[in-house]
């Protein structure tokens, strides 16, 4: 759940006070990297979305209309964090993505995915080739179990267009891996 | 269910076992550092002067912290040797683990500020500061070779308030050179009093031996308090050692980005005074040793225990441990000297004697005692007495600024010369207060801070 009791840090948080804004952050960075992860898919990138996310966020607490929303107005800034992060990785090319992949620092992705098998990772890159708008969506609703109306708070958008988005991205991931559900649907 | 729904709930299931994978990747230990330097970044943009040094440095941080580096390796002094003016910043902080975190977490404040005259150029090239502490990085450019930079004294002040010295204590020092050069890189540690906060601008002022008469330099130095602001770890103890019946508490530990404070209270009903607590040390969880960096009495029954800095390493459990107790009878705090018998009236036990006790100056006399100590265990300078003292009419006098303890390698006896300003009539004897004496209680502690 988001929307942690927080009320009163976040509003010494707003005041300046950057030891309650640490506070703060104590509690959902743990979720914030596990966004950025799931995003970027390499510990550094994540770890330099947080970093990125960190320092927009205290520069425009001033910006957060309602202290009681810290959590959800962070993960929105981590979001758009990892979209740019994103973008930057593509411009720098498949040889920046390899280099970086092939040094330490991306411990975290690869132990979870040792034993993953060919067809979970296909999905993965599935997810990751979705529209930014689709992916975050199964990001918040799939990988941080939130509600529709939380996503739809995260992105500042009706519940509606989130379940048509979310509709879509299923749509696509189905199309993609469909053929592999009806015959497991056959087998069954 | 229709094949669709059907098809959707495989999918589903499919993310559910990817959100598994994701949640058993392990947290980064470089987690909190990101958000720390994420900090750090947004206060340096929000300020309205430029920093391209800094930001030139902050970059190849980044590269340290992703390579994982803990300790400085030749990688780390490349990465730091940046600061403009300044290449020797890593060998400057080696040693004071403290320190050097706060050099891999951007903590260095460039400066760059100088002052030049008659030859010798001194510059603040940065500082590293808390609300505690400063460290000024400097260089010093002499117009002819030496071994070592003749620093006689500073003096610091608040610049906003120039006649009021900074209750300060000031380490600095070097081993002379081998070779004499004509420019120094060096530290000087200042530990801020309790009771001042540290300034906006803090006013540093030199003097020289050899350029006596000649103006100070004088460098007023920028401190950006933001980049601190609200960064200490306070730690409510109250824990008590006790030993031969006397007892301590320790009250609180505060962790600052380049320094721990301890507080420990002795009980006023204790027998003994406690002057100092030896062999004392911080471990953490991985077995990372944070040196001690001395103490400062607070008052008779207060002292506050100084450590390097575990700020930015961020150890989940912190022990403090020391060997034994420097404590001496508060029946015996005393020690009485006859100047004119040349002999020690009163005394705790038999392990002072008077060496020399002889007018060096109108109204100045100089007094050698020699006190058994056992140095390969005490390691302690001793002083023995120290302040102000009475003679036998109970008029106050006071000691003087002039003072050396040294002990010969193989005697265990350590020499102690000061002087005493007898400027008016007295009666023998003398009565000194006694600040630290070797008698010990042997009583190894530990105490849990985190």
């Amino acid at each position: 759940m988001l929307g942690l009791d927080t009320n009163e840090q976040a509003k010494a948080a707003k005041a300046g006070n950057s030891e309650a804004f640490l506070r703060l952050l104590e509690g959902s960075k743990e979720r914030l990297y596990r966004i950025a992860l799931a995003y970027l898919h390499q510990e550094a990138d994540a770890l330099d979305a947080v970093q990125e996310a960190t320092c927009r966020a205290f520069q425009s607490l001033r910006k957060l209309k309602e202290p009681s929303h810290f959590e959800t107005w962070m993960v929105r800034i981590v979001l758009n964090a990892c979209a740019d992060e994103y973008k930057k990785r593509r411009r720098r090319g498949p040889e920046a993505w390899l280099e970086k992949t092939g040094t330490a620092g991306i411990a975290g992705a690869a132990i979870a995915f040792s034993d993953a098998s060919d067809t979970r990772v296909s999905l993965r890159q599935l997810v990751d080739g979705l529209p930014r708008e689709q992916k975050e969506i199964i990001i918040l609703k799939y990988y941080q179990q939130l509600t529709v109306t939380e996503v739809a708070a995260v992105l500042e958008c009706p519940e509606g267009t989130v379940k048509t988005r979310l509709h879509k991205a299923l749509v696509t991931l189905r199309g993609v891996l469909g053929e592999e559900g009806i015959h497991d649907f056959a087998r069954a | 269910m229709t094949l669709r729904e059907h098809d959707n709930g495989r999918i589903e299931e499919r993310l559910r076992d990817e959100k598994k994978a994701w949640d058993a990747a392990p947290l980064p230990a470089g987690l909190d550092e990101a958000v720390y330097r994420g900090l750090l970044q947004a206060r340096r943009k929000g300020r309205l002067r430029t920093r391209r040094a800094a930001a030139a440095m902050s970059a190849a941080l980044v590269v340290v912290l992703l390579l994982g580096m803990v300790r400085v390796s030749p990688a780390f002094a490349a990465a730091v040797a940046e600061l403009p003016g300044l290449s020797g910043l890593v060998s400057l902080v080696a040693g004071d683990s403290g320190l050097e975190g706060a050099v891999r977490n951007d903590f260095v404040q460039p400066v760059n500020v100088s002052d030049s005259h008659d030859g010798v150029m001194i510059t603040v090239n940065g500082i590293i500061a808390d609300d505690t502490r400063l460290n000024i990085l400097y260089t010093v450019k002499l117009p002819t070779a030496a071994k070592h930079v003749p620093f006689k004294k500073f003096d610091l002040f608040d610049a906003a308030a120039p006649d009021k010295p900074l209750p300060v204590t000031i380490s600095f020092g070097s081993v002379p050179l081998e070779n004499p050069t004509k420019e120094f890189q060096g530290r000087i540690d200042v530990n801020l009093g309790e009771e001042a906060d540290m300034p906006e601008h803090v006013r540093i002022d030199m003097k020289l031996f050899g350029y006596e008469g000649l103006a100070d330099w004088s460098i007023v130095i920028p401190v950006d308090k933001a980049r601190f602001e609200g960064m200490k770890e306070v730690i409510p103890l109250e824990q008590a050692v006790t030993a031969e019946g006397q007892r301590m508490l320790f009250k609180q530990a505060t962790i600052y980005p380049t320094s721990i404070a301890v507080d420990v209270e002795f009980d006023k009903a204790n027998s003994k005074r406690v002057f100092w607590l030896s062999d004392l040390v911080l471990v953490t969880d991985t077995g990372e040793e944070l040196r001690s960096q001395g103490s400062m009495n607070m008052s008779a029954d207060r002292m506050t225990l100084q450590f390097e800095s575990s700020f930015f390493s961020k150890p989940k459990h912190l022990t403090l441990r020391g060997t034994r107790w420097m404590a001496l009878d508060k029946s015996k705090l005393e020690m009485k000297l006859d100047l004119e018998k040349k002999e020690i009236v009163q005394a705790p036990d038999d392990k002072v004697r008077l060496v020399s006790a002889k007018k060096t100056g109108t109204g100045v006399y100089e007094i050698t005692l020699a006190v058994k100590s056992d140095s390969s265990v005490d390691r302690y300078g001793f002083t023995i007495v120290d302040g102000p003292f009475r003679d036998a009419a109970g008029t106050v006098f006071n000691t003087g600024g002039y003072r050396t303890s040294s002990t010969e390698p193989d005697k265990d006896e350590t020499n102690i010369t000061f002087e005493v300003l007898l400027d008016k009539p007295y009666t023998n004897p003398l009565a000194f207060n006694i600040v630290n004496y070797p008698s010990w209680i042997e009583e190894p502690f530990e105490v849990k801070l985190k």
